[in-house]
């Protein structure tokens, strides 16, 4: 194997040793436990006694010493056992299985928007520089990048139900099950998450190609006589497309991290509003296994945009090789 | 003068509130042994429609909440609030209930028939032979010995959360008794006034034993596990998205329900849930801010909104063991400090009233509630309290932390606090907490002034006053702990006669609000909009809990 890849493995397996310290304290930092936050959810009637609360402790094994509890969790992790929710009693992945699909479809959904729309109009706006298009491109962009996405879905939610008494389908239907109501559920969330990452990419891509455009194998390629739309998308593209894709990869995460606002606004049964739910119960095993999913999902695309940078340039590659042996 | 007229008005909602409920089944009647054994037929436990075209059936009710149930076994949970009831009562059955057109009337359920013993310590419950578990199985007296003793000697890691005053008056499960099939007898440790209104209390549901014996936890926690004996059963549900069920074609109650099917909706957003409702995605929104309430103003022709007495309220409460509300005079300066009118005008509306719910049969007389510290001229009030600050060594008013929930509707409810008591120079510094944040803060009794709101499952002394105001009750934030008001309440508990126990419950509420440890600054009002074509839609009593079952509203259309 690549030892280039082989060290980066290596990188990624103690980054995610980290999130797993990181997060299994910071959530026992958080005042409360599930014991306590079972009797907060009704305001005012059902407080637990401190005898109950210790009771309750024992059962789900909070009154063992911490390293104890980080020990066993982690052996559940490399025997690939996520634990059980202390909530439901059901097992973590059965929980978050369903979760999971909704949020990988709104999130990839979201990705294809930002990638097709922000490369499109990055460069666009690049071959028309100084244009009417370009100042609208750049206007719409700064102010989508500039919006928090959670005022743009409410406003579009409430907008929609007073001006056309349009409502988003509340039940949530997979694709698989009713693909005509699952586009009407997942479509318009995905625009609303996709709005900055793309409003960011488009800016990049944007600046990026016009610095290619002004090399001299662009001129020489229109000089041979190539259409502009050739130019544009045989030779601009790849080499605008490093720069953008370390934005692309900020931004995937940024997807991720959205999807907890947006799931929340539209009602979607996604991972982000499991987790805002599991923080709010104190259900660490829940809460644990979605981070450490985020921070795997961090990971795994890092390490996919590095090594999508030697495939674009081959000369990343070569200086990796030279400097990996 | 602006005061009284506030006070005039709030006191002629209430009694319109109080002629538009039905009347006529109000008194509760007495057993042989004084105690109350109130009840109609189960047959008549559902009201008559409310248009003459008669009911229909079919149809799917919507119903939108914030979240999702915490847990469908009520009587195993703690802090499941009406998201658990909601959703899930309608799957459930309990042995005797709230008449769902009256709280105050206890109806037949899964018993069919009952009677109590001469010396009013033997309960006997006839179970009625045609109700079935969803799964087809008989309803046996066994089913209804294991939920009751569960609730008496709760398993391993569950606790009775509401269910649990039913514990105060059965201390083992030998008391619980399955003769036979069809009977069910239980046998109180003494002669207990209000036992049958708390077995009617929504979260004292009754389970199949053998289905959830093989559960692990033996808890029917989630909404696809139910397998009840009510009118409707779950049919599907995501969770986070929807909550589905559908009529149950065995209920026991003749020609109900009307209704096909009845979704829960979660919607975590006030302003979606309210867009939900607009668009006629929802038929009905669950508990509503005066804001939003005003915002559907224009959709009147679409949706009524019912304005009803909550059964609960806000309240600033001190903690008697620290400084300075340790001291006797600050904390009445406190209660001073609030103007009720105020609180009514700033909420919304709201209800004067003691410390059991106003309009309710416990409560205080309405004329000598006006004349409790608190409730006179504010200025006079507030000119008071300063003095008793300056006598108490603070002539220039005082600094305190004031704690609450960090949501939106407690910080609101808040910050009206904070705004009253700067009126009388203490400035409290606002600090909210996140919901379980400030439940382990105010559980470790480091508080000293907090913003809280109370909302009441059962409008019965049993129900509110040992948890709330005897010695070491769990909801007794101030740390109240008075020998004559818990002998008080204990004596209350075992009085038969129900004009003495009143005037031992009366005299109880004087007792607590001279303490001025909890001050009720507003009981509130509760908002819940309706779809114009939801009929037979009837709360019943100020209770958010009780008579959620939904199996006598329809739709028209």
């Amino acid at each position: 194997m690549n030892p280039y890849l082989l060290k980066r493995l290596a990188l990624s397996a103690v980054t995610l040793w980290l999130v797993t310290v990181v997060v299994f304290t910071l959530v026992r930092v958080l005042p409360g436990d599930a014991v306590v936050a079972a009797s907060a959810q009704s305001p005012g009637e059902g407080a637990l006694t401190r005898t109950e609360i210790d009771a309750g402790r024992a059962v789900l094994g909070l009154d063992r010493p911490l390293i104890v509890q980080y020990g066993e969790w982690f052996w559940e992790l490399i025997t690939l056992d996520a634990g059980d929710s202390f909530v439901t009693g059901s097992s973590v992945w059965s929980e978050m299985r369903p979760r999971l699909s909704v949020t990988l479809e709104l999130a990839l959904v979201a990705l294809l928007i930002t990638v097709v729309g922000g490369t499109t109009f990055g460069i666009l706006s690049a071959s028309m520089e100084g244009r009417k298009f370009d100042v609208v491109v750049r206007s719409v962009s700064l102010l989508a990048a500039s919006i928090p996405q959670f005022w743009i879905a409410l406003l579009l939610v409430v907008v929609m139900a007073s001006w056309w008494g349009y409502f988003i389908p509340v039940e949530y239907r997979s694709i698989w099950d009713d693909p005509a109501r699952n586009a009407q559920q997942i479509l318009i969330p995905a625009m609303i998450l996709a709005i900055r990452p793309l409003a960011l990419l488009t800016r990049v891509m944007r600046s990026s190609s016009i610095e290619v455009l002004g090399n001299d194998y662009i001129r020489a390629a229109r000089a041979r006589g190539l259409l502009n739309r050739d130019v544009l998308f045989r030779h601009v593209l790849k080499n605008a497309l490093i720069p953008s894709l370390t934005v692309l990869a900020a931004q995937s995460v940024f997807l991720l991290g959205g999807a907890v606002v947006i799931e929340s606004v539209f009602n979607l049964p996604g991972v982000g509003r499991g987790l805002v739910q599991a923080i709010s119960f104190r259900d660490y095993p829940i809460i644990q296994f979605i981070t450490l999913l985020m921070g795997l999902g961090a990971v795994c695309i890092n390490l996919c945009i590095d090594l999508l940078y030697g495939a674009i340039d081959p000369r990343i590659k070569l200086a990796r090789s030279d400097n990996g042996s | 003068m602006r005061n009284f007229g506030l006070i005039l008005l709030s006191l002629m909602i209430f009694v319109v509130l109080i002629a538009c409920s039905d009347s006529e089944n109000s008194g509760p009647a007495s057993g042989t042994s004084g105690i109350p054994v109130s009840k109609s037929s189960p047959a008549t436990s559902t009201t008559a429609p409310e248009t003459p075209g008669g009911p229909r059936y079919g149809g799917n009710l919507r119903i939108a909440q914030p979240g999702d149930p915490v847990s469908c076994d009520l009587a195993m949970s703690r802090g499941t609030g009406y998201q658990s009831v909601h959703p899930c009562n309608p799957m459930l059955s309990q042995i005797v209930r709230s008449s769902p057109t009256d709280h105050s009337i206890i109806t037949g359920d899964l018993a069919e028939d009952w009677s109590l013993s001469e010396d009013g310590r033997t309960w006997k419950f006839k179970v009625r032979p045609d109700a079935l578990w969803h799964d087809g199985s008989q309803v046996t007296a066994d089913d209804l010995k294991f939920s009751i003793d569960r609730v008496i000697n709760p398993p391993e890691g569950l606790f009775a959360g509401r269910a649990a005053p039913i514990a105060g008056y059965v201390s083992t499960t030998d008391q619980v008794v399955a003769v036979s099939d069809e009977t069910l007898t239980i046998t109180t440790d003494f002669p207990a006034a209000s036992f049958i209104t708390n077995l009617a209390n929504v979260y004292v549901s009754v389970f199949p034993k053998t289905i959830t014996e093989q559960l692990d936890p033996p808890s029917m926690i989630l909404h696809e596990q139910v397998v009840g004996s009510g009118p409707f059963k779950f049919n599907s549900a995501t969770r986070g998205s929807f909550y589905e069920m559908v009529k149950n074609e065995d209920y026991y109650e003749p020609n109900r329900p009307y209704l096909d099917s009845i979704t829960f909706l979660v919607m975590p957003s006030p302003a979606v849930r309210v867009a939900a409702l607009k668009t006629g995605e929802a038929d009905i929104v669950m508990l509503l801010t005066e804001p939003e309430a005003e915002s559907l103003a224009g959709e009147s022709d679409r949706i009524r909104l019912i304005r009803e007495p909550s059964a609960g309220g806000n309240t600033v409460q001190m903690n008697l063991s620290k400084a300075p509300f340790n001291d006797p005079r600050v904390r009445r300066a406190v209660n001073l400090a609030f103007s009720r009118s105020d609180a009514m005008l700033a909420l919304g509306g709201g209800f004067n009233g003691a410390i059991m719910p106003p309009g309710g049969p416990w409560a205080l007389d309405t004329d000598e509630v006006l004349t409790l510290p608190g409730y006179g001229d504010d200025e006079a009030e507030r000119a008071r309290a300063r003095e008793l600050l300056a006598n108490a060594g603070y002539p220039d008013g005082l600094a305190v932390q004031m704690h609450t929930r960090s949501d939106p509707f407690s910080t609101s409810l808040a910050e009206f606090a904070v705004a009253q008591l700067r009126k009388v120079g203490i400035n409290a510094k606002l600090i909210p907490l996140e919901r379980t944040a400030y439940a382990e803060f105010v559980s470790s009794g480091e508080h000293t002034l907090i913003s809280h709101s109370h909302s009441f499952s059962l409008d019965d002394p049993d129900a509110i006053l040992p948890a709330h105001y005897a010695c070491g009750g769990e909801e007794n934030y101030p740390g109240l702990c008075d020998p004559e008001i818990d002998r008080l309440i204990e004596a209350q508990a075992r009085e038969l006669d129900p004009d003495d126990r009143k005037k031992l419950v009366d005299e109880i509420q004087r007792l607590v609000w001279s303490t001025d440890a909890k001050i009720w600054f507003n009981w509130s009002v509760r908002r819940t909009p309706v779809s114009t074509k939801v009929m037979n839609f009837n709360p019943g009593g100020p209770s958010l809990y009780q008579g959620r079952r939904f199996e006598s509203v329809w739709l028209t259309e």
